[in-house]
């Protein structure tokens, strides 16, 4: 597995050209170019605002910069999944043609939407002021929890892009699987209504269980500075790097068993 | 498999090993369920339980086609080898096997030197996009840096004779043109090794005298050229060693002009009958 990481380092090259392919399949073609990537986190923001804010909850505008960074930090995980299930297929022919790490291309997808996302945070600042949260000094360690969630990202794109080689009906699953987990998280909700519903019932264990989403760790340690500008509690934070290690080593591990058989079955 | 033949880079002259690529029992299969109708999840976890329930490993129905059958085979520096046989005898298979592209099942390919390779007619090639995007993405994947493929470029496009072409999409080209630019790409890397798969045939006579002098280039110093084709004029023209393969085994191996010979005189008989 090291051996797999030192050959992507080697032949960074390769996917420096596949970053800039995705990108550019997902922003040059468009009139408006890079800026979708801007317009995008608005555009949906807008949505959450108009639905969260008016129409069926009147939420305080803290609540809405929560909204804002659990829904980019999702979108990271949802479309670096989907498009990792489906992205070896679609180089079929050049995985056909010539040899190279085929580990570039899961990686690749991932950096490309890590653009997308860092995007994202860009609109959180001013997006911030605007719902009555000040940028601090806490969110400064925003770009250690960022990277957190890139490995946590890797490792599970990693296991889609393995599974995506020898199963057809994986993005029907995926599709399902993700939405049943971004509601599972604490996004469109904050955690403590979780925590009463679980108080109410007197069954501790239940959020026992509701912690395993490793999601939720990461969640709330981008929390913390956001919207209550004080640090992330240390337990959330090594939730998440725990999770990130775990899924990256697993990913990397199944990945790299079967690439030998990938090249016959895209 | 060597650490260099893992990695292709570039200008790696062929080091002290005796051979350029040996293969030592190598068997290569193809799971047909895969190809017959798409696995899904749901179908593999179906199938999963009942095989668990009735206590076997496999379900019925899986079908495994052996396309290379033991192959042994060892080629060494500066030779030219051709690489016959009938359609579905396992050529282009063996060639991606020696490629790395595909790994055996069974048994062990080595090889020593850099490889390019020249597969397909499509060479991998984005239709949509214009030939100079192209011999960016081949050299990049082939293992050049974009400053190595930035003195190259005009040489490339030189040797594949598009001149404006290059800049319009792959899609508008010929078969011709697109062999061309995919061969002039494969080349520019200075291959220890070149592996080129029934490719050179859709160029014309002045291609193809291009291609013979890259050949005899390599030869020149030691390089490695395998190629399979149909055309056994091509064999006797390029190469000095020819291997008959039939039904995943190699069923002749030795001087181009002898085994094309008795190639052809089996067809020939064949058709008398």
């Amino acid at each position: 597995m090291l051996a797999t990481i030192r050959e992507a380092w080697l032949r960074r090259a390769v996917i420096a050209h596949f970053v800039s392919l995705h990108l550019t399949t997902s922003y040059r073609t468009k009139a408006l170019g890079f800026l979708w990537a801007l317009l995008d986190p608005l555009l949906f923001m807008g949505v959450y605002y108009l639905v969260f804010g008016y129409l069926i909850a009147q939420r305080p505008p803290e609540f809405m910069i929560h909204i804002f960074v659990g829904v980019i930090s999702f979108r990271f995980l949802n479309r670096s999944m989907s498009q990792g299930a489906s992205v070896l297929r679609s180089q079929s022919a050049t995985i056909k043609e010539i040899k190279f790490p085929k580990v570039a291309l899961p990686f690749s997808v991932v950096i490309a939407r890590i653009f997308d996302f860092v995007a994202g945070w860009i609109i959180a600042i001013p997006l911030a002021f605007v719902f009555g949260v000040e940028p601090n000094a806490a969110w400064l360690v925003l770009p250690v929890l960022m990277l957190i969630q890139a490995v946590f990202v890797t490792g599970f794109t990693l296991i889609t892009a393995y599974v995506g080689v020898f199963f057809a009906d994986i993005e029907n699953i995926l599709d399902v699987g993700l939405r049943l987990w971004f509601y599972l998280s604490p996004v469109l909700y904050p955690i403590s209504v979780v925590q009463d519903k679980i108080d109410k019932l007197d069954q501790p264990i239940l959020m026992q269980i509701y912690l395993l989403n490793p999601m939720v760790h990461v969640l709330q340690a981008y929390e913390a500075p956001v919207v209550e500008s004080r640090l992330p509690d240390a337990s959330f934070v090594l939730g998440a790097a725990v999770s990130a290690l775990v899924a990256f080593t697993l990913g990397l591990f199944v990945f790299t068993r079967a690439e030998g058989q990938m090249a016959k079955y895209v | 498999m060597s650490e260099r033949a893992r990695r292709p880079g570039l200008s790696t002259a062929p080091s002290a090993a005796t051979f350029a690529i040996d293969l030592s029992d190598v068997w290569l299969n193809f799971h047909l369920n895969f190809y017959k109708r798409r696995v899904t999840l749901r179908g593999a976890a179906l199938s999963g339980l009942t095989s668990l329930i009735a206590g076997r490993r496999r379900s019925a129905g899986h079908q495994v086609f052996w396309a290379l059958r033991g192959i042994n085979l060892r080629i060494d520096h500066g030779e030219s080898v051709g690489i016959i046989g009938p359609n579905g005898a396992g050529k282009s298979t063996l060639l991606r096997a020696m490629a790395g592209i595909y790994t055996p099942d069974k048994g062990v390919v080595r090889t020593d030197g850099n490889i390019s390779t020249l597969l397909s007619l499509s060479a991998g090639f984005d239709l949509r996009r214009p030939g100079r995007e192209n011999i960016f993405k081949n050299g990049i994947l082939l293992g050049m840096t974009r400053s190595q493929i930035e003195e190259r470029v005009d040489a490339i496009v030189e040797m594949a004779d598009l001149g404006q072409f290059i800049d319009a999409p792959v899609a508008t080209y010929s078969a011709g043109m697109r062999t061309r630019l995919g061969f002039s790409v494969a080349a520019s890397v200075d291959p220890d090794i070149m592996l080129i798969d029934e490719v050179v045939n859709a160029g014309d006579a002045r291609f193809r005298k291009r291609v013979g002098s890259i050949f005899d280039q390599l030869a020149g110093r030691q390089g490695t050229v395998v190629f399979v084709t149909h055309s056994t004029n091509l064999v006797k023209e390029y190469c000095s060693r020819a291997v008959w393969l039939e039904e995943g085994v190699i069923r002749m191996d030795g001087p181009a002009g002898e085994i094309v010979d008795a190639y052809l005189g089996e067809l020939n008989g064949e058709r008398r009958r």
